[in-house]
């Protein structure tokens, strides 16, 4: 196994959770989103209240808890936002 | 049978003959096309395809939906509609505030104005009357100063003003009405309209004490329960708690330029490295200060910040999305602080600010390519601030840029720089990154906009589904459902926001319960229908055809960039399920359509 380097940003919401805007995580690879998220919740209890609305981009485009993640991606945490 | 809701009295204003009448508006055509959008499309339609902007054939449309100045959610809105200096076909433009509420509470469902004054001339409207007034003492200022002029005059209770900045008196074509200093009916050139005629502002004195009568007050109570419900569980609008209302519609900045949906630099990119910068969480965390809101409405997503020293020191509002990118990431600026100054600057000479700052970057993008020699650098904001000075006033190249941006790309040398449907620039989401709003700013009847299909709703926020945003199949047909429903928000006129945790059986039991119309959700869908074929009609008989439901070329042949990169806008094949949606020849809407739709006999 080896580790990779996933960039993960905060919006909305989850910056407010998390206290941070964007951090670089290690995971072990292989790795997918649902392993990334319990990283994230275990590290920032706070965005647990928000988890189930929360929904996931990896580099630009939707993804589900299961898709694969790979050196060098990043993982945005995008609550329910609304504007014109 | 009286409708609820309704003050039932329509104020005609001849501005040449200084004479002012009052009509009681007609039952079928309420009922038909609801009021607000619906009533003044409506109206432009019978005054005629055939009139110019800047004539006193043009009528210039105050007006009030049902819902107006009630206790129903969000109810605070008011639309003007007119035939636009910018583009030539029908343009409706919100403001939302408290002038709508006061207008209902005047005793009102709309003031409409034909001709001109010979002199400057704004109008007092209280207990059901309109009376005229020389405006010569206002006529120069702009918003900030018309409004405080006003008030010492007549004081500030249970007062709006309605008012045009130099821009709208300098027929700026993209001049905007702004009421409460700060909220506009930004989009179209409304304004224009308004300084063509002479007419400054609009004072409304309306107390809270005269709330419309609904037709059955419990059902009401009830409807209004359920609604406000629904928006303070709601996850986006929970007042203090939904992403709208802790961080106002900036909080897209950051979404779409993830998605790389983000126009840059005039369209020349879709992601944006300082979009961070610009974001609702960013301001929230540095200059934010208040959180506005507009009569009846418990969300707040309006942001007031303030900038303390510097040379952009301002207090103001609102750091909007639209205004945030079109004066940010579309000229390639990351300054937060001279953006707020920007945007203040933009209330108060009475401008939109989507199109100043597409005026803007395309003279960037001008500058770049040499084809002017002016030397305008790209996220200059001194620059910036000292053009859109020059737009408001019309002096130098801004009176070349106050013709929109598409007039000035033309006069540059090549008018495929601005981002522009129908002569208005796009808003602040790239068709590369966004499928739907390619279609959606193509087919709009107003010019390039995202708010007459909202298509985001499903694209980013996954409302009522979540489709994506890089397909494009199905998005024909998803816009059609969106541009109805929308007009029918835009009709009763309540705030478009509702839809984020409303929907269409919320707008049924409040309309039936205020109205006492006997109406279901199939039937309402049939009048937003109704509303928006009537301004495509009225756009066919302007000489508007499909021809005119068009991209620019950089969105159908260049690629974007990120996650938009390979990607152009797939508009011709969504274009072809949209017509078919709608029942549309080429863009064009067949008689029989018309018929079946009761716009024509």
């Amino acid at each position: 196994m080896t580790d990779i380097s996933v960039q993960v940003v905060y919006f909305g919401k989850a910056r407010e959770a998390a206290k941070i805007s964007t951090e670089i995580r290690s995971l072990s690879s292989p790795a997918d989103v649902k392993q990334l998220l319990s990283d994230v919740l275990s590290a920032y209890p706070a965005l647990a209240e928000i988890r189930h609305i929360v929904q996931i981009l990896v580099n630009g485009r939707w993804a589900s808890e299961i898709e694969g993640l790979k050196d060098g991606d990043r993982v945005a945490l995008v609550p329910p936002v609304g504007g014109g | 049978m009286t409708l609820g809701g309704y003050a039932n009295r329509i104020a005609r204003v001849d501005l040449t003959q200084g004479k002012v009448d009052y009509e009681k508006p007609n039952e079928d055509d309420l009922k038909k096309y609801i009021g607000g959008r619906g009533l003044g499309v409506k109206y432009v339609l019978d005054n005629g395809p055939k009139v110019e902007p800047f004539s006193e054939e043009n009528i210039l449309c105050f007006m009030l939906g049902p819902l107006v100045g009630s206790e129903v959610t969000m109810s605070g809105r008011m639309a003007v509609v007119t035939k636009s200096p910018l583009t030539g076909t029908v343009t409706d433009s919100h403001h939302g505030g408290w002038s709508g509420a006061r207008l209902r509470w005047a005793g009102f469902d709309g003031v409409v104005f034909r001709g001109k004054a010979k002199k400057p001339t704004f109008v007092y409207i209280e207990n059901g009357n309109v009376s005229l007034r020389d405006a010569s003492h206002l006529w120069g200022k702009n918003v900030h100063d018309t409004v405080k002029a006003i008030t010492q005059e007549y004081g500030k209770q249970d007062l709006s003003v309605v008012t045009i900045g130099q821009a709208g008196e300098k027929l700026v074509r993209f001049a905007a009405i702004v009421n409460e200093n700060d909220r506009a009916s930004g989009r179209g050139g409304t304004g224009a309209v308004m300084g063509w005629k002479n007419l400054k502002c609009l004072v409304i004195k309306g107390s809270i004490k005269n709330k419309p009568t609904p037709a059955r007050p419990e059902e009401l109570r009830k409807a209004v329960a359920t609604a406000n419900t629904a928006i303070v569980k709601g996850a986006v609008t929970a007042p203090r708690n939904g992403g709208l209302s802790v961080y106002g519609t900036n909080v897209l900045m950051n979404i779409v330029n993830e998605i790389g949906a983000l126009p840059t630099k005039n369209g020349q990119l879709t992601q944006f490295e300082h979009a961070d910068k610009l974001s609702g969480e960013t301001v929230k965390e540095t200059i934010l200060v208040n959180d506005p809101t507009c009569h009846a409405c418990p969300v707040a997503c309006k942001k007031e910040v303030e900038v303390k020293d510097g040379k952009y020191k301002v207090r103001m509002e609102s750091t909007e999305y639209e205004s945030m990118w079109s004066l940010g990431a579309n000229c390639g600026c990351s300054s937060k602080e001279a953006i707020a100054k920007m945007i203040e600057m933009t209330n108060d000479y009475g401008i939109d600010t989507i199109e100043t700052g597409n005026c803007l970057s395309v003279t960037m993008e001008a500058s770049e390519r040499g084809l002017i020699s002016e030397k305008i650098q790209w996220g200059d904001p001194d620059q910036m601030i000292d053009l859109i000075h020059k737009i408001g006033r019309r002096e130098g190249i801004g009176d070349t840029l106050a013709e929109g941006a598409w007039r000035a790309a033309k006069s540059f040398g090549d008018q495929g720089m601005a981002n522009q449907v129908k002569g208005q620039c796009i808003p602040a989401y790239d068709p590369r990154g966004m499928q739907g709003m390619g279609i959606g700013y193509a087919t709009s009847n107003r010019g390039a906009c995202h708010l007459r299909g909202y298509t985001p709703a499903s694209e980013v926020l996954a409302i009522p589904q979540k489709t994506d945003p890089l397909g494009w199949e199905g998005k024909g047909k998803l816009l059609t459902i969106f541009q109805d429903l929308h007009a029918i928000s835009d009709s009763f006129d309540i705030c478009k926001f509702s839809a984020f945790s409303e929907g269409i059986g919320e707008y049924v039991a409040q309309y039936v319960a205020m109205t006492g119309v006997q109406i279901d959700a199939e039937g309402l869908m049939k009048v937003g229908e109704r509303i928006y074929n009537a301004e495509r009609y009225y756009n066919n008989l302007c000489g508007f055809t499909g021809k005119d439901d068009s991209l620019p070329e950089r969105f159908l042949k260049k690629s974007g960039s990120g996650p938009a990169a390979g990607h152009v806008c797939d508009l011709d094949k969504m274009k072809k399920e949209y017509y078919e949606a709608r029942g549309w020849i080429e863009g064009v809407v067949p008689q029989q359509k018309l018929r079946d739709l009761q716009i024509i006999a």
